[in-house]
């Protein structure tokens, strides 16, 4: 992740940046506990809901490939198709992991 | 030219007489050329089959088919044989028959040895100008194919060409326009009158160096026939008035008057293409600052014709500049050409202007042309047809708060106070106007003392007799009351005119010529100062109201309610929008919006509501709010309800609808961006009128 251009791109300082990606860490991961349990209910209105969430907030941070994934998944469960639903959440939990390792790393 | 001349070598001679082939055989002989003989044209059809000859000297009267049937036949399977017809005294045939039916030539017997040959060799010579030019036309035909191709090619090469000068184009102004969008952010920065000086300059050359290019770019459009005209809706008067503004600076320490006229049949809005017709005027305008002096600069706008929907359009530009020879009216519309050789070096521009402006003319189904006598001044003239727009918005709400309001207006220029007292009469305004500055103390003080004192004095800077400045010092040196009624100056020069305004004692400073909306807002912003009380400063001085500081007041004032549940798009959008200069409150979920709204309906400008939340979502929540204006008594006026804005992130087909349908306004995309914010306030603050 290259932080300085995702910044730049928004029009932000690089510490304003992180200070937003730091809520995204936090709301995403709320999102992605919502969609599990969504999906060990087969909800799929669960799913439209945590899966827009994230959509929208990552697409915002710039972060493109994340928010494709979410936006996938939404679009699916719209239509309550719930194949290959378990491989998506693998890919999206991937996608997201290094957003939420950049706090680890950072924090003491 | 290489010719492998073939000529005439060899010669079949055809007739029923022994003597006479045996004479003219012995003829060839002698001559030089090889032969041979047929005794009827039968036998000489045979040959043919086997044999090439070059010539056939023939006889007319033959057993079995005649000379001439024989010609005929043989012109079907060797096009290009050549034929002499022997004829006797008494011939079945005239020359004309013998000549029509395809003969070379013919020869009466009996002949001699001279006449065939000089004829002989006349056929030969015919034959071989034939051959040229049948050599000719093969390689004109080659050529003219050639030609085609690279024709082709040409205008293959053309497209290319335009294409890249439209890239070129591009690529050269997207690094100018970061030039200069970052020289106007750096002239707002704190810098010395040095710095403040320099970095002018380099605004000014960019900006020149960017006009260049665009007309550059449209002349080789206009080259390649490519410039097509928008047809969209626009207001002519917002357009002329804006041009009237930017060609302001222009004149800058010129005693020179900008006025600007719009007939009174002229309407709100029109269909056309404004970016063109604006183009037209900046032009008209641009060159009569640059060949004006001093007097003034007039454009007025008519409209001439009205048919069927379609409207013809006339504008004049009118200076008092040094004007056109006669015999340079017609020249200055074609391309690098200028009144004057030496014009481009004194006064600037490409030379295309003007070439530019008549091609746009004329995709108006108009015309551009110009009426001069030298050192008289200059007037162009610039006509088209635009249509009618079906939506006549003609929103000329009455503001309130300024009716009935008595304002007192000050100019020598008998066209400036009756354009200022049309628009001021249109607002309910009572007017009373002066065209000389002595008299404008005596005029307030009457009124004082009759108890009707003016609620506003707008006066113009530069007069002959006592200055804007004077007058605005004696009224602020006079007793009170007289000495506090608000104080507008309007003016032509722009450049520190709002400090010196200042110092003399104004509340407001406007450019002229007069915008109508800046106009109304100026005046409503000076009168509620008024009433409000205080409007000085930190230093107890003055703080003097520009057409800019105008909006900017308003720009700051605008506030927001933020409804948006996601953290992450809270923030982002929170962070862009206080960075930009406006007020935020945020509402976690559309029942907090509600709640928040319905509290203090005044305290917000603006409603971006997302549409999925928890709890309560968008839709659910603008409804509410429209219920509630309902209830209040002002949500059936679309004018006075807040305006609700959708953010959708990649819409599903039929969100928008339905948030139209729930009572939003409008909608943006998420993220929502800074100029998609601007483009919102503009339509719905800054362009909603005085009320």
């Amino acid at each position: 992740m290259n932080i300085n251009e995702l910044a730049e791109n928004l029009g932000l300082e690089p510490d304003e940046y992180l200070e937003i990606l730091e809520l995204l860490a936090d709301s995403g991961k709320a999102d992605i506990a919502s969609l599990e349990e969504a999906i060990a209910a087969n909800d799929a209105e669960g799913v439209v809901r945590a899966a827009h969430s994230l959509k929208g907030a990552s697409a915002n941070l710039g972060l493109t490939e994340l928010s494709e994934t979410a936006k996938d998944m939404e679009f699916k469960a719209r239509e309550q198709d719930f194949n290959g639903i378990a491989e998506k959440m693998r890919v999206l939990k991937a996608k997201f992991a290094p957003v939420v390792e950049l706090f680890h790393t950072s924090s003491p | 030219m290489t010719t492998h001349s073939t000529g005439i070598k060899r010669v079949l001679v055809v007739d029923d007489e022994e003597m006479i082939r045996a004479t003219t055989m012995a003829f060839l002989e002698k001559i030089g050329l090889a032969y041979n003989e047929a005794q009827n044209g039968k036998e000489a059809m045979d040959m043919l089959q086997n044999e090439h000859y070059d010539l056939i000297l023939s006889d007319v009267s033959m057993p079995g088919i005649d000379g001439i049937q024989m010609m005929e036949e043989i012109k079907e399977t060797h096009p290009d044989m050549a034929f002499m017809i022997m004829t006797g005294y008494t011939a079945d045939y005239t020359y004309a028959d013998i000549i029509s039916a395809g003969a070379s030539d013919y020869i009466t017997k009996p002949f001699d040895m001279k006449e065939l040959k000089a004829k002989i060799e006349r056929i030969a010579r015919e034959k071989q100008i034939l051959e040229e030019l049948r050599e000719t036309n093969d390689q004109l035909e080659i050529a003219i194919e050639r030609a085609n191709q690279m024709a082709v090619q040409a205008e293959l090469a053309s497209l290319a060409k335009s294409e890249f000068l439209a890239n070129m184009s591009h690529e050269i102004r997207t690094p100018l326009n970061g030039v200069i969008g970052f020289t106007d952010m750096l002239l707002e920065t704190k810098l010395t009158e040095e710095q403040i000086d320099y970095t002018s300059t380099i605004k000014r050359s960019g900006e020149s160096l960017l006009s260049l290019i665009n007309d550059i770019l449209d002349f080789s459009k206009i080259e390649a026939g490519q410039m097509d005209l928008e047809n969209i809706d626009f207001d002519p008067e917002i357009l002329c008035h804006d041009v009237c503004d930017l060609i302001r600076p222009k004149i800058q320490g010129k005693p020179i008057e900008i006025l600007c006229r719009i007939g009174n049949e002229v309407p709100a809005q029109i269909k056309g293409d404004p970016h063109r017709f604006r183009q037209v005027l900046v032009n008209l305008m641009g060159n009569a600052s640059k060949f004006t002096e001093s007097g003034e600069i007039e454009m007025a706008l008519d409209m001439t014709e009205e048919k069927g929907g379609s409207l013809d359009f006339h504008v004049s530009v009118r200076d008092t500049g040094i004007g056109i020879p006669k015999a340079k009216l017609a020249t200055i519309f074609e391309p690098f050409q200028q009144a004057d050789g030496s014009t481009t070096r004194r006064y600037g521009g490409t030379g295309l202007g003007l070439t530019i402006c008549k091609k746009i003319a004329e995709l108006m189904e108009g015309d551009v042309w110009a009426e001069s006598e030298h050192g008289e001044g200059t007037c162009f003239h610039f006509t088209g047809n635009v249509q009618e727009s079906p939506e006549k918005t003609a929103r000329r709400i009455l503001p309130r708060t300024l009716k009935g309001k008595k304002i007192l207006i000050v100019d020598d220029n008998q066209t400036n106070l009756g354009i200022l007292r049309y628009l001021l009469e249109s607002l309910g305004i009572r007017v009373h106007d002066l065209a000389n500055g002595k008299e404008v103390l005596p005029t307030l003080k009457q009124a004082v003392t009759a108890d009707d004192p003016f609620h506003l004095a707008i006066l113009d800077i530069r007069m002959p007799d006592m200055s804007g400045y004077d007058i605005a010092r004696l009224v602020r040196q006079s007793a009170s009351p007289l000495s506090e009624v608000p104080l507008l100056a309007f003016s032509s020069s722009v450049v520190r005119a709002a400090k010196k305004c200042q110092d003399a004692g104004f509340d407001g400073f406007l450019p002229k010529p007069i915008r109508r909306q800046k106009l109304f807002k100026m005046i409503e912003s000076l009168l509620s100062a008024k009433n409000g009380g205080d409007r000085t400063g930190a230093a107890g001085e003055r703080q003097i109201v520009t057409q800019y500081s105008v909006r900017e007041e308003m720009k700051r004032s605008v506030s927001f309610l933020l409804a948006e549940d996601n953290p992450v798009n809270q923030k982002l959008a929170t962070m862009m929008l206080r960075k930009a200069g406006y007020q935020v409150e945020v509402a976690n979920n559309g029942k907090e919006a509600v709640n928040k709204y319905t509290a203090d309906p005044e305290a917000f400008h603006f409603i971006f509501m997302d549409v999925q939340m928890p709890e309560m979502d968008g839709i659910e929540a603008t409804q509410a709010i429209r219920k509630a204006e309902n209830k209040r008594g002002n949500g059936a006026n679309p004018e006075a309800r807040i305006p609700i804005i959708a953010m959708t992130a990649n819409a599903m087909a039929g969100d928008r609808e339905k948030c139209l349908e729930a009572g939003m306004d409008d909608y943006v995309s998420k993220p929502i961006k800074r100029e998609l914010v601007f483009q919102m306030i503009d339509k719905y603050v800054f362009n909603k009128e005085v009320s």
